[in-house]
């Protein structure tokens, strides 16, 4: 059984852009090519809201990194797989999101567990989503000043970030220009 | 939750040759959950997961290529319980929708 979002479901339904995976992520470029020649599998079943898999295991929807994230929360341990919705250490990278929407997320995120696991980065909790949040919000504002993010890697998404935010504010949900150029296509 | 008999002594087995802090390991962070983490975080570097639970393994995302899925698979495997469930729980971005939903192999 392969769960995953709607969104999630049509996009590994189509082929992938492996030129702009290559150009993004330079370190893979080889193994992409084996990927490509392997494929992936398929969604078997669709998860469009809150759904309690097994005893254990609570899926739950979400947005604001993208239209469809899914998180992972085990209430019996506290512990929440937060999934790309959020980034420790690492600066997040909201192209095809939208940066005020994944702030709001981030509001009710931190009081679902204490131990968060992130998509990308360490382990960590509340403080953790706090910052993260507080960037996101700078992003909105268009501009990032000063702190805890100064030690975060790949800060050359801020400029991403910040124009995804803009593009939104003008009813514009396209891929920033930034991005294209980042993945070979600007 | 039923306690699924043997799976820690082989998940301690499984981590026996492998010192802290625990990169490409399942790393316990509840009673029979683990996260599985990859060092930095940056594009195509991301975590995953493994729950334990009464029929198996709910494993939550999989690894973008060889190089990462084949350890975290061999690590699935040593805890020797079916891989009942697959979340595929972030991945809607072009950029690692494919990639990142390569199931464990």
């Amino acid at each position: 059984m392969i769960l995953g979002s709607p969104a999630t479901s049509d996009l590994l339904d189509q082929p992938m852009p492996m030129e702009a995976y290559k150009t993004f992520m330079p370190a893979f470029d080889e193994e992409f090519d084996e990927l490509e020649e392997l494929g992936t599998r398929p969604v078997s079943h669709l998860v469009d809201d809150i759904a309690q898999l097994t005893a254990r295991v609570e899926v739950l929807p979400a947005t604001g990194h993208t239209a469809g994230d899914l998180m992972v929360l085990v209430a019996d341990a506290d512990v929440l797989f937060a999934g790309d919705l959020c980034f420790f250490g690492v600066t997040p990278l909201a192209f095809q999101g939208d940066p005020a929407a994944w702030a709001d997320t981030l509001e009710v995120l931190s009081d679902l567990a204490d131990t968060i696991v992130p998509g990308h980065g360490p382990i960590g909790g509340a403080d953790d989503v706090r910052d993260l949040q507080a960037y996101l919000r700078h992003c909105v504002e268009g501009s990032v000043p000063p702190g805890p993010w100064d030690t975060w890697l790949e800060r050359d998404r801020d400029p991403i970030n910040i124009e995804k935010a803009a593009m939104l504010r003008d009813g514009d949900d396209g891929m920033p220009p930034s991005m294209l150029r980042a993945i070979g296509l600007g | 939750m039923k306690e699924v008999l043997g799976y820690r002594q082989r998940f301690a087995d499984s981590l026996s040759h492998v010192s802290p802090p625990a990169f490409r390991t399942l790393h316990p962070v509840g009673d029979g959950v683990f996260a599985w983490l990859q060092p930095g975080g940056e594009s195509g570097v991301s975590n995953a997961g493994v729950v334990v639970d009464d029929d198996g393994l709910t494993v939550i995302d999989t690894m973008m290529v060889r190089s990462q899925w084949e350890p975290f698979g061999e690590a699935i495997a040593a805890l020797e319980l079916p891989v009942k469930r697959v979340v595929l729980r972030t991945r809607t971005s072009t950029t690692s929708a494919g990639p990142s939903s390569s199931a464990t192999r």
